[in-house]
C-alpha cells in the first residue's frame, strides 16, 4: 500500500531570485559530475586490478550482492515536460531539478563461464524531493521503484563491470500546494539500463554505475497537461556485502 | 578546479567507457564456454488476479515457460482464498455519500454512491476450485482446458487480517467501519449498479478457459527461454443472471502472454508481459488489462524451488482523467508480491504461497493464500 504523501516537507534547493544557485543545489550538480567523473576512474582502477588475486566469495558459481546504494538522479527526459508546463503559469523552477535518492539491491551473478557471466537484481529505490516555483508553488514528488534487472558481466578478477537492462515499476506522489491537484499514479511502463563496475573486497564490494530509467507519467496540473519523468539519468556509488 | 568544466568531457568519457563495457561485456558472454543450461526452472507462481470485479473476466496468469513433453497429461487442482475489502465511501475517504456498517445493514441502493464515476462497496471472501487439464501435444507445444467453481461470502479472515495488519502498523482503517466476516459486493458506475449482491453463493462455474503454449527456444548461456502463450474465455451462457453473473462476464475474451526466463547460476529470472482484451458492455469496464511480472526463482535443488514474483495489472476500471476524484485512483495499475514454494517432479506437483498487494488505491484484494496438487502421467 502506498502511503499518503506529506506535504509539509520542506523544499530542498530553495532559493531566492536575484540571488545565486542556492548551496544544496550545487552540491547535488557537484556530487552528480564527481559520479560521473569516477566512473571511467574507476574502471580503469578495476581492469588494473583484474590481475590481483580473487576473494573467496568470488570463488563460487553464484554471487549475491546486498548493497546500500546512495545517489542522484535528474527526474527528467526526452518526452518531459512537467515543469515547463509549470513555468508558463508559475515561473521557472528555482534551484535544481536533480533528486538524492537512495536504494536497496539485491544482485546476483552467475560467475561459472570463465571471464564473463550474467546476472540478475531486483532493487528497492526511492526519493522525496520537493521544488519551489517562482511564485511561491511547492511542488512536492515522492516516489518508489522497483527495477528488475537482467545484467552482463566480465570478470577481471576483483573486478566485474557490468550492463544491465530491465524493467520495473514506480510509484509516485505528486502534489502542488498551495491548492494544487495531488494524486497518486504509476506509469505504464518502465524501463531501465545502466553501466558500471562491482570491486570486491573480500565479503566487502564497492558499487559504482550510471544509468537512465524511464518512467514516464501523463498528469493534469493546475496549468494544463504535463509528463512528469519520475526516473531519468541516474548514478549511484554503493557499498555490498557478497556472499 | 572547476569541476563544472570538466564536467561535459567526464560525461562523454562516462558515455563512451560505458558502450565499450557493454560491448565488452556481450561478447565476453557470447565466447563463455557453452554448457547444458536449464532457463525454465520450474516456472513462477501460478495465480491470476483474485479481485473480485475481475474474477468475472479472463486475466492473465502467470506460468512456467517450460511445456509439457509430447503426450504428456498434467491434472491439477488448486484452492485459492481471497479476501478483499474496499469502501470508496468509507468516513475517512472524504468522498460523500458515506457508507459505514449502519448504512450496509440498511441495505444499499446506488444512492449511496456518487451520481457520476464509480463507487464501490466490496465486503467479499472468495473461494475457488480450479481444476486444469494440459497436455503435450509436441515437445514445444500444450493445449490445456481450466474450469474453476467460484463462491462468495462473509468468510472467517477478517480479524485475522486486521490483527496481522495491527502488527504491521499497516491497518487499513476503512475496516472498522464494517461488520466482521460480512458479505457485500456492490459496484456503481453513473448511479447504475455494475454488481449488487448481499446474498453468499457457492461454487458456481466459470467461464472455460483455453491454453495453447509454444514454446520457441529453451534458450542458452546468453539468451533467455522464450514461450508463446494464448489465452481465450469461451463463454457458457452469452447473458448468464443472477449469481453466475458475478463471476462468469458471458463475453469471449481473449489474451497473449510472452513468457522469458534465464537461469543465474542458481537462481532463475522470470519476465511475462501480455495483454487481455475483455468482451464488456460499454462503459462499464476497460476493455484491455496489460500484465507484466518479474520475478526471482531460488533453487533450492532440481525438484524444489522458493519463488518471490511482482505481478502488475492495468486497472479494469476505465480512467477518467480528473485528478483527485475516486475515478482518477482506481484507474491506478495494481501490483502485488506473489511469495511461495514449488515442487516438481516428473509425476508430481505441489505449490502453495500468498499474494499480498502492496500498491493499489481500493482496485485490488487484500491477500490471497492458495495451493495447489497434481499430477503427470
Amino acid at each position: 500500500m502506498v502511503t499518503p504523501t506529506n506535504p509539509s516537507a520542506e523544499p530542498r534547493g530553495r532559493a531566492t531570485p536575484g540571488r545565486p544557485a542556492p548551496r544544496t543545489a550545487r552540491a547535488l550538480r557537484a556530487f552528480a559530475r564527481t559520479l560521473a567523473a569516477a566512473l571511467p576512474c574507476a574502471l580503469l582502477l578495476a581492469t588494473l586490478l583484474g590481475a590481483a588475486p580473487q576473494p573467496a566469495a568470488a570463488q563460487s558459481s553464484t554471487l549475491y550482492f546486498l548493497t546500500v546504494k546512495h545517489g542522484v538522479a535528474d527526474a527528467s527526459g526526452s518526452g518531459e515536460n512537467l515543469f515547463q508546463t509549470l513555468a508558463t503559469v508559475h515561473g521557472p523552477v528555482q534551484g535544481a531539478r536533480g533528486v538524492q535518492t537512495g536504494a536497496i539491491e539485491l544482485d546476483i551473478y552467475s560467475v561459472s563461464q570463465g571471464n564473463a557471466g550474467l546476472g540478475v537484481g531486483i532493487e528497492v529505490l526511492g526519493y522525496d524531493h520537493a521544488w519551489l516555483m517562482q511564485d511561491g508553488l511547492k511542488v512536492h514528488m515522492r516516489a518508489k521503484g522497483v527495477l528488475f534487472t537482467f545484467k552482463t558481466f566480465l570478470r577481471l578478477g576483483n573486478v566485474f563491470p557490468f550492463f544491465g537492462a530491465g524493467l520495473g515499476n514506480y510509484y509516485v506522489n505528486f502534489d502542488e500546494s498551495p491548492g494544487g491537484p495531488s494524486l497518486r499514479d504509476s506509469p505504464d511502463a518502465v524501463y531501465n539500463v545502466r553501466v558500471g563496475t562491482r570491486i570486491l573486497f573480500g565479503r566487502l564490494g564497492l558499487l559504482l554505475e550510471a544509468g537512465n530509467t524511464r518512467a514516464q507519467l501523463p498528469i493534469l496540473t493546475d496549468a494544463g497537461r504535463a509528463t512528469l519523468e519520475a526516473g531519468g539519468n541516474y548514478a549511484n556509488a554503493g557499498l555490498s556485502w557478497v556472499f | 578546479m572547476d569541476l563544472q568544466s570538466f564536467a561535459p568531457g567526464m560525461r562523454r568519457c562516462a558515455n563512451g567507457l560505458g558502450w565499450a563495457i557493454l560491448a565488452l561485456c556481450a561478447l565476453g558472454a557470447l565466447a563463455a564456454p557453452v554448457r547444458a543450461q536449464n532457463n525454465f526452472g520450474l516456472g513462477p507462481l501460478s495465480i491470476r488476479n483474485q479481485f473480485p470485479v475481475t474474477l468475472a473476466y479472463l486475466t492473465y496468469t502467470p506460468e512456467a515457460p517450460a511445456t509439457l513433453p509430447s503426450g504428456t497429461v498434467q491434472l491439477r487442482y488448486q484452492f485459492e482464498l481471497t479476501n478483499t475489502f474496499i469502501n470508496t465511501q468509507s468516513p475517512r475517504a472524504n468522498n460523500p455519500p458515506v457508507i459505514d456498517s449502519s448504512v450496509v445493514s440498511g441495505g444499499l441502493t446506488p444512492a449511496n454512491f456518487p451520481a457520476t464515476g464509480y463507487g464501490a462497496y466490496i465486503d467479499v471472501e472468495a473461494r475457488r476450485h480450479v481444476l486444469r487439464l494440459d497436455y503435450g501435444l509436441s515437445d514445444s507445444l500444450q493445449a490445456g482446458l481450466e474450469l474453476a467453481w467460484v463462491s462468495f461470502g462473509g468468510g472467517f479472515l477478517d480479524t485475522k487480517i486486521q490483527s496481522v495488519e495491527r502488527f504491521f502498523g499497516g491497518l487499513n482503517k476503512d475496516r472498522l467501519y464494517s461488520g466482521i466476516d460480512q458479505y457485500d459486493f456492490y459496484v456503481v458506475r453513473d448511479g447504475s449498479f455494475l454488481r449488487a449482491s448481499n446474498r453468499p453463493f457457492s461454487n458456481v462455474v466459470q467461464d472455460p478457459v483455453l491454453n495453447l503454449k509454444w514454446n520457441l527456444g529453451e534458450g542458452g548461456p546468453v539468451l533467455p527461454a522464450l514461450t508463446l502463450k494464448l489465452s481465450y474465455k469461451a463463454p457458457l451462457q452469452a447473458h448468464p443472471t443472477g449469481d453466475r453473473a458475478l463471476v462468469a462476464s458471458g463475453g469471449a475474451d481473449w489474451g497473449y502472454y510472452v513468457l522469458l526466463s534465464k537461469a543465474v547460476g542458481d537462481v532463475v529470472g522470470h519476465i511475462q508481459l501480455g495483454e487481455t482484451h475483455l468482451d464488456v458492455a460499454p462503459n462499464t469496464f476497460a476493455n484491455r488489462l496489460r500484465h507484466r511480472m518479474f520475478g526471482l526463482e531460488f533453487r533450492l535443488d532440481s525438484d524444489n524451488s522458493f519463488l518471490l514474483q511482482s505481478v502488475t495489472q492495468s486497472s479494469i476500471y476505465l480512467h477518467t482523467d480528473v485528478p483527485g476524484t475516486m475515478d482518477f485512483n482506481i484507474s491506478r495499475p495494481t501490483d502485488v508480491m506473489v511469495v511461495g514454494y514449488k515442487h516438481l517432479t516428473q509425476s508430481f506437483l505441489f505449490e502453495t504461497g500468498a499474494i499480498e498487494d502492496y500498491n493499489q488505491q481500493r482496485n485490488e484484494s487484500d491477500i490471497t493464500l492458495y495451493f495447489s496438487l497434481g499430477s503427470r502421467w
